[in-house]
C-alpha cells in the first residue's frame, strides 16, 4: 500500500502525535494499527517530509506544511458534520434534512455553486439563493458579541482555551445546542442560559459562537451610534458608550 | 450514626435546607458563595442519629475552584451514607449535570427540587414526579424555601443506591475500565476517579496514578477525539434527554420581560445603575442616621443615663467609680458602648443590608463596577469577594479563596482589609458622619473609594503581572425579599454580635482602664502626639479609639460616635476619624483569615503596609480638606 492517501494519512498521524508530545516510530505504528507500512515512512523521508532521528520522528518544514493543510481540511469537515449535521458525527446517522435551517442549506448551496443534481443524478429543487444566483454566503455563525441586545440564538460552537474552561462553560450549559439570550453588553456581557443569568467579559463572549437563526440576515434595525441612544428601543435598553457595531 | 452530605450548585438553597432539617441556623443569602467551608449539624429521625453536612456550591466532580475541591475531598475521603442534592429548578440542566456525576458515585441520592414555582413563572414547568420515576430516585419538591422537609426526612430513611443510568458508549466505557485498572486498589469511587483522570482534572491527576501517567496517556490517545470533549458530549446528551422528558414550557409564562429581570438589568446598567445604588445608599443613610439615631438616643436616655447617675450616687469618686463609669469604665466603654451605642445602629443596618442580600443586589452591583475593578488588576471573578467585603471582611477574605490568580487574590485581600468598611463599620461611620450632615457622609465615602482606587492601581503596578483570568459569573435572580427570613437573619447576626462582642468590649474596657492607670496611655499619647494632633489634626483622645480597634472596630467607632455627639469632633475631623478608623482597623478574625488564605509573609506585609498607608492617606486628606474643604462646603 504505497498510495498517496496512505502517506497523507501517515503525515496526519505524525501531526497528531506531535500535538501530544514527541512522535516515535512505535507511536506511529500503534496509531495506524494494521495500516502501518515501513515503506511509506521511508518514502516520506526520501521526499524530505519526515526527519528520523533513531526512533524519534519529526515533520520537516514542507512536511509540516502539507500535514497542516490536511489536518485543516479534515477538521473543517468535522466541524461541518458536527455543527451543521448534529453532534453524533461518529455514528454516521445524520438526519440531514431534518435539522438544517433554510439559511444554512442556502449557505452550503452557494458555497457549492448552486448544484442542480445530487450525486445520484436526481434534481435538487432550487432555493431562494439559486433564484437570485447569490455569490456570497451570509455569515450564519457569529460570535455572541455580534448579537443585538434582547436577541436569542442557539450556540453553534465554543472555543475554550483549556479543559477547565470547557468544563466551566459546559457546566453553565453554554455548549452547542443551548439557547442563549443577550441581556446586556456593557460594562460586561450578561446572557441568560438555561434559566440562569451569567455575566462574562468580552473575551469569553467572543469565544461563544451562535447561529443567526430565524432572523433575516439583513438587519432591519440600525445599530446605535457611539454614545447616542437608539430611541427606537425602550428607554431602559438604550446603549450607552458601547461599541459601534460593524456589520 | 448516618452521615448525610447536602450538595448542589452555588446559591441553590443548601444552607436553607440544612437549617430546616436540623433546626440550626447558618447564614443564607441570595448569592453564590455564602457558604465557603463545610459545616456539620446534627438531627435525629425516628430515633436514629443523623449528621448533616452543609457544603459550599459544587458544579460537578471536575473541580473549578478551591471551595469545590473541599466538597470533593469530603465526598472522596469520607464518603457520606446518603447524598442530598438541592436541584435549582431555574437551572435545571446545570443541576442535572451534577446529578449525573453524583449518580456515578453509587451513594444513595435524594433530590430536593427548589424554586419550582419561580421556574414555572419563568417559563419552565418541571414535573418532579416523572423526574423521580425516570431516574429511579426519591425526589422532594420544595416550592418555598424550607418546605418539603417532612417528606425529605421520610425519604432519607428508605434511600438506597441506584446504578448510574449514564452509559458512555463502548469505546469510552472500555477506556474507563482500562483507567480503573491503573488506580490503586484503595481508591474510592473507581469509576468516578477514572472519569476524572480521563477528563484531565489537574487537581486529581497527580496523586491518583503516580508513575502510571504513560499508561494513562495511552488510554487517552486510544480514543477518537479528546476524552474531555467526548465525556462532556455524552453527559450533555443525557442531560438533554432527561430534561426533554420531564420539563415543558409552562402555560403561565408571560412573554414580556418580568419586573425582576428588568430591575436586574437596571441595577447593572452603567447609567441607571447609579441612581439605584444611590437610592440604596440613601436608604441605609436615612435608616442609620434617623431611625437608629432615635433608637440609640432613647436607650441612652432611658437606660444609660439613669444607670450612670445611679452608680455615681452609690459609688463615691475614686477607683471603683472610675472602673465602672469612668472614661474607660466597664459600664460606659464596655457594656453601654456595645448595647446602647453600637447595637441600635447594627440592628438597623443589618436589617437593610439583609434586605439587599435577599434581593440578590450585590452581585449585580459587582457587574456595574466591572470596568473600574479591571483597572485595579481585578479581572476575573475576584470582584465578588471585594463587594462582599461590605458585608463582613472576614467572610469576604475567605471567599477570596475562590480566586485562581495569586496576584488577584493578594490585591483583593489587601483591598478588602484596607478601605472597604464592613457592615458594622459602615453603620457606625454613617452615624458619626450623619451627626454633621449628608455631605460629610458623601465626602468621607468618596474619599475612601479614592483610597481604594489608589491602592488598587499601586498594587496592580507593583505586583508582577500574571495572565488575567477570565470573568464569568453566575448572577442570582432578583427576588422579592422575604421579610421573615431577613428578620431572622438580622436577629441571628445581632445575637452573634452580642455573644462575641460584649465579652471583648468588657475586656477591652478593662485593658484600657489598666493601661490608663499604669500611666502607659499617657506615655503613648505623648509619643503619638505629633502624629495624631500634628499630622492628622485630631484630638489626642483618638489614641484611645485606635487602641480599641485592636479589640473590635465597633468599640472604637462607638467611642468616636460619642466624641462626635459631644462636639469634640467637628465635621472635617469626623471625616478624618472615619477614614482613619476604616483603613486602620483590622479585626482579629480578618487577620486570622488573611493568614489562612495567603502566606504569613504576605499577610504581615499587607497589615504593616495598611497601618502606614492609613496614616499617610488620612494626613493627605487633612491637607486636602484644609486647602480645598471650604470650596467644597466642608
Amino acid at each position: 500500500m504505497n498510495g498517496i492517501t496512505d502517506r497523507e494519512e501517515m503525515l496526519e498521524r505524525l501531526w497528531q502525535l506531535g500535538e501530544r508530545g514527541a512522535a516515535t516510530v512505535e507511536g506511529l505504528r500503534i496509531s495506524l494499527k494494521g495500516r502501518f507500512d515501513a515503506a511509506d515512512l521511508e518514502r516520506l523521508q526520501e521526499d524530505g517530509m519526515v526527519r528520523r532521528d533513531a526512533e524519534t520522528l519529526s515533520l520537516t518544514g514542507p512536511g509540516a506544511a502539507h500535514a497542516e493543510r490536511l489536518i485543516r481540511a479534515h477538521r473543517i469537515g468535522e466541524r461541518l458534520i458536527h455543527d451543521v449535521l448534529g453532534r453524533e458525527f461518529e455514528s454516521g446517522a445524520c438526519e440531514f434534512e431534518h435539522i438544517l435551517a433554510t439559511e444554512i442549506v442556502d449557505g452550503i448551496c452557494t458555497l457549492l455553486g448552486h448544484p442542480r443534481e445530487c450525486p445520484h443524478g436526481f434534481a435538487i429543487p432550487q432555493g431562494e439563493c439559486c433564484k437570485v444566483s447569490a455569490r456570497y454566503v451570509q455569515k450564519i455563525v457569529v460570535p455572541l458579541t455580534e448579537l443585538q441586545i434582547g436577541q436569542t440564538a442557539r450556540v453553534a460552537w465554543v472555543y475554550t482555551r483549556s479543559d477547565q474552561q470547557l468544563h466551566r462553560l459546559t457546566s453553565l450549559q453554554i455548549r452547542p445546542g443551548s439557547i442563549v439570550k443577550l441581556h446586556q453588553d456593557y460594562p460586561s456581557y450578561v446572557i441568560e442560559c438555561d434559566g440562569a443569568s451569567i455575566a462574562m467579559d468580552e473575551e469569553v463572549a467572543r469565544s461563544i459562537n451562535v447561529w443567526l437563526e430565524g432572523a433575516s440576515p439583513v438587519r432591519e434595525e440600525a445599530p446605535a451610534r457611539h454614545g447616542r441612544p437608539n430611541f427606537a428601543k425602550p428607554w431602559w435598553r438604550w446603549r450607552l458608550g458601547g461599541r459601534t457595531r460593524g456589520h | 450514626m448516618t452521615r448525610i452530605a447536602v450538595v448542589g450548585l452555588p446559591n441553590s438553597g443548601k444552607s436553607q435546607l440544612c437549617n430546616s432539617l436540623t433546626g440550626t441556623y447558618a447564614l443564607v443569602s441570595n448569592y453564590p458563595q455564602t457558604t465557603v467551608s463545610v459545616s456539620t449539624h446534627h438531627t435525629s429521625i425516628e430515633g436514629r442519629h443523623w449528621e448533616v453536612t452543609d457544603t459550599p456550591g459544587l458544579h460537578g466532580l471536575f473541580i473549578q475552584s478551591e471551595e469545590e475541591l473541599v466538597v470533593r475531598a469530603l465526598l472522596f475521603e469520607r464518603p457520606p451514607d446518603v447524598l442530598v442534592q438541592c436541584v435549582d429548578a431555574n437551572r435545571f440542566r446545570e443541576s442535572l449535570l451534577l446529578t449525573a456525576d453524583l449518580l456515578g458515585l453509587g451513594v444513595p441520592l435524594v433530590l430536593v427540587v427548589t424554586a419550582v414555582g419561580e421556574s414555572a413563572r419563568r417559563g419552565l414547568q418541571l414535573d418532579t414526579a416523572s423526574l423521580g420515576r425516570l431516574l429511579g430516585l426519591p425526589v422532594v419538591a420544595s416550592p418555598r424555601p424550607g418546605t418539603g422537609v417532612t417528606e425529605l426526612r421520610r425519604l432519607l430513611l428508605g434511600s438506597v443506591p441506584v446504578p448510574s443510568p449514564l452509559d458512555f458508549g463502548s469505546a469510552l466505557e472500555k477506556a474507563v475500565r482500562r483507567t480503573e485498572e491503573l488506580l490503586p486498589s484503595s481508591a474510592a469511587f473507581p469509576r468516578a476517579s477514572a472519569l476524572l483522570l480521563l477528563e484531565n482534572d489537574p487537581s486529581f491527576v497527580g496523586a491518583a496514578v503516580n508513575g502510571r501517567s504513560a499508561l494513562l496517556e495511552e488510554v487517552r490517545t486510544s480514543l477518537a477525539g479528546t476524552a474531555p470533549r467526548l465525556i462532556a458530549g455524552r453527559r450533555n446528551q443525557w442531560v438533554d434527554e432527561v430534561a426533554g422528558r420531564v420539563t415543558k414550557k409552562s402555560a403561565d409564562a408571560r412573554g414580556a420581560p418580568r419586573f425582576s429581570e428588568t430591575f436586574a438589568q437596571l441595577c447593572r446598567h452603567p447609567l441607571y445603575g447609579l441612581p439605584i445604588l444611590a437610592f440604596f445608599l440613601g436608604l441605609i443613610y436615612v435608616m442609620v442616621v434617623y431611625v437608629a439615631g432615635a433608637l440609640s438616643l432613647f436607650l441612652t436616655v432611658t437606660v444609660t443615663d439613669p444607670v450612670v447617675r445611679g452608680v455615681g450616687l452609690l459609688v463615691p469618686q475614686g477607683f471603683w467609680n472610675d472602673l465602672l463609669i469612668g472614661p474607660h469604665g466597664l459600664l460606659t466603654l464596655g457594656l453601654f458602648n456595645s448595647l446602647t451605642t453600637v447595637l441600635p445602629i447594627l440592628s438597623v443596618f443589618f436589617l437593610v443590608f439583609g434586605l439587599l442580600e435577599d434581593i440578590g443586589y450585590l452581585p449585580n452591583l459587582a457587574i456595574l463596577t466591572r470596568k473600574v475593578s479591571a483597572k485595579l488588576g481585578i479581572t476575573g471573578n475576584a470582584v465578588i469577594p471585594l463587594v462582599l467585603g461590605f458585608g463582613c471582611k472576614t467572610m469576604a477574605t475567605m471567599t477570596a479563596r475562590t480566586i485562581q490568580s495569586r496576584k488577584e487574590k493578594l490585591i483583593v485581600i489587601a483591598l478588602i482589609a484596607f478601605a472597604i468598611p464592613c457592615s458594622a463599620q459602615m453603620g457606625l461611620s454613617i452615624a458619626i458622619l450623619g451627626a454633621h450632615g449628608v455631605r460629610y457622609f458623601v465626602a468621607a465615602f468618596g474619599l475612601l473609594a479614592v483610597a481604594e482606587v489608589i491602592a488598587g492601581l499601586l498594587l496592580n503596578r507593583l505586583l508582577p503581572a500574571e495572565a488575567g483570568s477570565q470573568f464569568i459569573q453566575e448572577l442570582p435572580p432578583i427576588r422579592m425579599p422575604r421579610l421573615a427570613a431577613v428578620a431572622r437573619k438580622t436577629g441571628y447576626r445581632l445575637l452573634w454580635f452580642l455573644r462575641e462582642a460584649i465579652p471583648i468590649f468588657l475586656v477591652a474596657a478593662l485593658a484600657m482602664f489598666a493601661f490608663d492607670r499604669l500611666g502607659l496611655l499617657a506615655l503613648l499619647k505623648t509619643a503619638l502626639k505629633p502624629f495624631i494632633t500634628g499630622w492628622l489634626g485630631l484630638p489626642l483622645d483618638m489614641v484611645d479609639a485606635l487602641l480599641l480597634t485592636f479589640a473590635r472596630s465597633e468599640a472604637a467607632a462607638g467611642l468616636i460616635l460619642k466624641m462626635a455627639h459631644a462636639g469634640v469632633l467637628n465635621g472635617p475631623q469626623s471625616i478624618l476619624a472615619v477614614i482613619l478608623i476604616t483603613t486602620f482597623a483590622q479585626c482579629f478574625a480578618n487577620i486570622a483569615a488573611m493568614f489562612k488564605e495567603v502566606r504569613a509573609r504576605a499577610a504581615l506585609l499587607i497589615i504593616v503596609s495598611i497601618y502606614a498607608a492609613s496614616f499617610l492617606y488620612t494626613g493627605a486628606v487633612r491637607a486636602l480638606l484644609a486647602s480645598a474643604g471650604g470650596a467644597l462646603g466642608l
